[in-house]
């Protein structure tokens, strides 16, 4: 990956959302290629393998969500989805075919870079095998299995630890609550979602300054949740 | 005696009928004839006539004369059109036909306003998009950045089509509850989370209020649609910030009471008076007192209310009078303590 000048695919119709998002990308510091259809996403992607996908739901020749899926069974690129507001069950489903994150329509640059800086570190982290997830005074060391708070040791159940670190390793990005249900309580607990609410309310009493208004781990309401990366990481100055 | 609705909806027992009859019937109510005498092949002869000569919209009436003498028939035809002219006339008068008529097409508008509605706003939503994701990309390049006024400028434009994008919201919210669309999908969720969520959502309209938070930690979790009360709660957030002045503060509230939990929002600022109190959250109700100087749809409330109700809460606007503040909240069943969800141990 080209940390320098990352390529990034972006796939809408519309021609003025992807004139803003070229011009958003590029001030970022992005070599942005633009595709108008499904079709001719792919063909970009395989032709010159991007670093991230911005992939717009609503194209003209076949489903975002098609797209998606394709896209999924060869590469493993962070995607970001464009989607429309008032359907969470979409978002999860998303979610669950692969994208990275999402950002509803309308949306701030800002908010776009943030979702996908995170989603592309986390590609560099997986790869480079870096140890350490570093969220504000929150540090989660993955192969000691120790997470500390300004440098103070917290002691977490395993079953604490567990969310915690599957929540670090998408740092900045959602987690839906079945792949957290899945991966800490097995299928089985697939729906319950009470689980999540009270280990996260324990989670947030061992992590949070303020449990009541937590900085750090934020709910995504009917999607999951997302361990917040602070602003200043994400900051491009430009 | 038989009586036939106009649309050919509600039959009575036809069964007793013999086919003649119903021929006559059905030759009526097409009408082909407004008026038939038929012999039922059983002995009894039918008189069948429509109501009003002027509209079908009254029905079809039969009526079994048994088996009356040819003589008497005449005198008896004439006797019952004249019972049904009266009666015609009469339901004429009271404006039956227009009323039926009337109900009929309004629903018919009704469905074509909405239909409208719901495919305009998404056609509005597009460039909304390019506008403010073009806004943002503005603000941030260097030309604008160093310029307080174009910087300025940006942000109107980004403030402004967000507002745009609510009100296009709204108006998609209110047909789906007026088409009785609302459906939530219920889950436990944290009370807190619902509040916070709004809060940020709406963190830049709120920038030029003095905000307070009031939360109690350990609230019973409620078993809700979270995103459809999040909705409603911004809603209410909204109108504190409109309704009270920039710098005023703005104290919101999370706590339990009873059986309830209760998340309300208090400003400082136009209140409502007695008459206000009673009619926030009607539909397009907006108060006179202000309405001239702030704008908005009288919509929000309203819409706020149809989502508290459709999650088994209630909402409720309190103040002590204009320009004395106003609390708004909702209250939340939590059912009984032994119902909150549980898990086993941690292992």
């Amino acid at each position: 990956m080209t940390e320098a000048n990352p390529l990034v695919l972006v796939v809408d119709d519309e021609v003025q959302i992807r004139r803003f998002l070229r011009a958003g990308l590029e001030l970022d510091g992005f070599v942005v290629q633009d595709a108008e259809t499904g079709g001719e996403a792919l063909r970009w992607a395989t032709l010159k393998p991007p670093d991230l996908v911005i992939l717009d739901l609503g194209l003209p020749d076949m489903d975002g969500a098609e797209v998606l899926e394709r896209l999924r069974s060869w590469s493993s690129v962070p995607i970001i989805v464009l989607s429309v507001r008032s359907n969470e069950a979409e978002k999860v489903r998303l979610l669950e075919s692969g994208a990275d994150d999402y950002v509803v329509k309308p949306f701030g640059m800002a908010e776009l870079l943030a979702r996908a800086h995170a989603a592309m570190r986390r590609h560099v982290r997986v790869s480079s095998g870096e140890p350490v997830v570093k969220v504000g005074p929150l540090a989660i060391d993955l192969a000691a299995r120790i997470v500390t708070i300004n440098g103070a040791r917290v002691m977490l159940t395993p079953k604490e630890y567990r969310l915690l670190q599957l929540l670090a390793q998408h740092a900045g990005n959602v987690v839906t609550h079945q792949f957290l249900l899945k991966e800490v309580w097995g299928s089985p607990h697939l729906h319950d979602t009470h689980y999540l609410r009270i280990f996260v309310r324990k989670l947030r009493q061992k992590i949070e300054t303020d449990p009541t208004q937590p900085r750090i781990l934020l709910t995504e309401l009917g999607v999951g949740y997302r361990l917040v990366v602070p602003e200043p990481a994400t900051a491009a100055a430009s | 005696m038989v009586l036939f609705g106009a649309g050919g909806d509600a039959k009575p027992d036809q069964g007793m009928l013999t086919q003649r009859v119903h021929s006559a019937i059905a030759e009526v109510q097409s009408g082909r004839t407004f008026a038939t005498t038929v012999d039922d092949a059983g002995g009894d002869i039918w008189l069948v006539r429509r109501v009003s000569q002027k509209t079908a919209d009254f029905g079809v009436i039969a009526i079994d004369l048994g088996s009356i003498p040819a003589a008497a028939l005449d005198e008896m035809r004439q006797r019952v059109d004249g019972v049904l002219a009266d009666a015609a006339a009469t339901l004429e008068r009271l404006g039956v036909a227009r009323a039926l008529n009337e109900a009929k097409m309004r629903s018919e508008t009704e469905l074509l306003r909405e239909a409208l509605i719901g495919s305009v706003s998404h056609e509005l939503r597009t460039p909304l998009a390019s506008i403010l994701g073009a806004a943002t990309v503005l603000s941030k390049s260097a030309a604008v950045a160093k310029d307080e006024r174009l910087t300025a400028l940006a942000s109107v434009v980004r403030d402004e089509s967000e507002r745009l994008n609510n009100d296009i919201q709204n108006l998609l919210d209110a047909t789906r509850i007026s088409r009785e669309q609302i459906r939530p999908r219920q889950e436990w969720i944290e009370p807190q989370d619902i509040v916070n969520s709004a809060l940020e959502r709406r963190r830049r309209r709120l920038s030029g209020h003095r905000l307070a938070l009031d939360m109690d930690s350990n609230l019973p979790f409620i078993y809700v649609d979270a995103v459809l009360v999040e909705q409603a709660f911004v809603q209410i957030v909204d109108n504190a910030a409109k309704y009270s002045p920039a710098g005023s503060p703005i104290t919101i509230a999370a706590k339990r009471n009873g059986r309830d939990v209760v998340l309300s929002v208090h400003d400082e600022g136009a209140g409502l008076t007695a008459k206000e109190s009673a009619q926030i959250g009607e539909r397009f109700f907006r108060g006179e007192r202000l309405a001239a100087t702030t704008s908005g749809s009288g919509l929000g409330l309203w819409i706020a209310k149809a989502f508290v109700g459709a999650n088994g809460g209630k909402m409720e606007a309190v103040s002590a009078g204009a320009e004395q503040g106003t609390t708004v909240s909702i209250h939340l069943p939590f059912a009984t303590p032994a119902s909150q969800p549980e898990v086993g141990p941690d292992d």
